[in-house]
């Protein structure tokens, strides 16, 4: 990257970086302040859930003390963000545990996950993307790809994958997390669906392209097409590419519920799903921020990366 | 070929809303039926598509599923469209401050990772339909509000809106009769998207036990059931899926088809 490349891109963080991070910062604050309060104002006492049935008024009495679940709302609140903006997230309430080391042990796997499948899908779609723009007559068989893949539930085909490679022809792990091949089945499930997003949206993109001026032009001078795929069709595609995968990644580090819940890999989603089911909520809290920061280091890395690649891209 | 294609996709889409209408008045067995000595029984020509989870008629929970998932839909789709046709279109008439405020909230909303707010609601309200009509419906309204944003905001530079303006037309009747009926088209693809938007979401939910009450049936649920008894009865799990699958996938093609004819490829 040349200098004044990079000098473009601090100008450009300048202006936007406190505009998008003060709105996403407000979001977070607002999300997590509204997850707080509603988690204390809704039915459902997590006492309940945490001590056994016999348990005495007193033991419960204590326990609501040491929550500080007997103060007052505001009070909790404000003691809430006091501890948060010291870097104490406070203890789950369920594992028994401080909820920073246990978010970041799950997030391993999540990552391992996102990035993996990420990665994948970025692969195979462009190769899609580059077969159809060499073949343009397999469109079709490209697109019913991704309408047969953006309609098939999550939930549904990761078990019949389970089904076809684990019970019956006993390739593949069912469950768990030990080695690489236990991610196999998970990384699948996703990349079959991805792909079929980005499929979709990048399709007709490329057929717009394909009679634009300075492809026609390239043709021209006689280049491949091959080499216009790769030199112009593809940077042109990288702007909605890079939003895309930002988007999926972020959906994917904490929205992974479902895939998470089949194979039985301790990430976020299900982290975020038992931590709802147990209202344990100073867990809730804090992954929600995390949720929130995730978003917002994305967001501002996919912004920057399309500012390099499409400098046009101002507002 | 293609025509074929979207042909049949249109008769199944039409038989499976047949069957959810048919379920409003009659289905083969009653939802509360169950029979505990014939669980995950085969299909037979008593019952269609076997019996699940001790012994219930799998055709009826389809039929009755489908029902759940068309009403909840529908019913989702019909607030979020307005709210978010009032807000897409609003932000645009009301000035530069609020396109900005307005818009910034629904890039975060249509960012955000849409299945924690559904959790978080669910787990905390509980099962019902209320609950997720709420829920889905409170993030629903923002893809409505971005398309037909951008779509407004370039209509309103077009020049027979100018023209229109120039000439001397009330802003009600420049809205009314000039950018709204540029807006339609899209506004209807949306409502297609819309629809398998809340119809996967629902079923998503019923899949994590966060969604219809246990009650009632829901092809996510009988999902979830049939991935239970994967060893014993695959059927259990194929069967639903693939209803499932088939409904999102004709709700699709005929939005494709309906994007081709009315806004152009």
């Amino acid at each position: 990257m040349r200098f004044h490349r990079v000098l473009e891109m601090m100008s450009f963080w300048r202006k936007q970086f406190f505009l998008r991070i003060f709105t996403i910062i407000f979001f977070v604050f607002l999300l997590s302040s509204i997850s707080f309060l509603s988690i204390r104002v809704l039915p459902g006492d997590p006492v309940e859930i945490l001590l056994p049935p016999e348990a005495s008024a007193q033991q419960k009495a204590e326990l609501r003390e040491e929550l500080l679940l007997d103060q007052p709302l505001v009070f909790q609140f404000f003691h809430y963000w006091k501890q948060v903006l010291v870097g104490d997230f406070g203890r789950s309430l369920y594992f028994d545990r401080g909820v920073i080391p246990l978010i970041a042990e799950r997030t391993v796997f999540s990552f391992i996950l996102a990035l993996s499948s990420v990665f994948l899908s970025a692969i195979f779609s462009l190769l899609g993307l580059f077969y159809v723009w060499v073949k343009p007559k397999k469109e079709a068989v490209l697109w019913l790809y991704s309408s047969i893949f953006l309609s098939q539930p999550v939930f549904f085909v990761a078990p019949v994958l389970v089904y076809v490679f684990s019970l019956k022809l006993g390739v593949f792990p069912v469950s768990g997390y030990y080695t690489p091949f236990h991610f196999m089945l998970p990384v699948v499930t996703l990349v079959l669906f991805q792909v079929s997003v980005l499929l979709r949206s990048l399709l007709p993109q490329l057929e717009k392209l394909r009679s634009s001026m300075f492809i026609v032009s390239a043709y021209a001078r006689g280049l491949s097409r091959r080499r216009v795929f790769w030199r112009h069709c593809f940077k042109n595609l990288m702007v909605s590419f890079v939003g895309l995968l930002s988007y999926m990644f972020t959906g994917l580090v904490t929205g992974a519920v479902i895939v998470e819940g089949v194979f039985d890999i301790p990430g976020l989603g299900l982290l975020f799903f038992e931590a709802v089911s147990l209202r344990d909520f100073p867990l809730i809290t804090g992954l929600v921020l995390v949720v929130g920061l995730v978003y917002v280091a994305v967001n501002i890395l996919a912004d920057s990366l399309i500012h390099v690649i499409d400098p046009r891209s101002q507002s | 070929m293609k025509l074929l294609f979207e042909k049949s996709a249109f008769y199944i889409f039409l038989a499976l809303v047949g069957m959810s209408l048919l379920s409003f008045f009659w289905t083969p067995f009653t939802q509360e039926w169950i029979e505990l000595s014939s669980e995950y029984a085969l299909p037979s020509t008593l019952h269609w598509f076997g019996q699940g989870e001790n012994g219930i008629d799998v055709f009826s929970h389809v039929m009755i599923g489908l029902k759940n998932s068309f009403v909840l839909s529908i019913s989702v789709n019909f607030l979020s469209a307005t709210i978010g046709a009032g807000i897409g279109i609003g932000s645009v008439l009301l000035g530069k401050f609020w396109d900005e405020v307005l818009s910034r909230l629904v890039d975060v909303f249509n960012a955000f990772p849409s299945l924690i707010i559904f959790m978080c609601v669910m787990a905390f309200w509980g099962n019902g339909f209320l609950h997720l009509f709420f829920a889905l419906s409170v993030t629903g309204w923002a893809s409505y509000a971005r398309v037909l944003r951008s779509l407004a905001l370039s209509t309103t530079k077009e020049p027979f809106v100018e023209a229109a303006v120039a000439s001397g037309a009330s802003s009600f009747r420049v809205l009314f009769a000039h950018i709204l009926p540029q807006l339609y088209p899209v506004f209807f693809v949306q409502i297609f998207l819309g629809l398998r938007r809340v119809i996967f979401a629902e079923a998503a939910l019923s899949f994590l036990g966060l969604g219809q009450s246990p009650e009632t049936a829901s092809l996510g649920r009988l999902i979830a059931q049939g991935k239970e008894a994967l060893l014993v009865a695959p059927h259990l799990l194929f069967i639903p899926g693939v209803i499932l699958f088939l409904l999102m996938f004709c709700i699709l093609v005929l939005g494709d088809k309906v994007q081709r004819l009315w806004v152009g490829a």
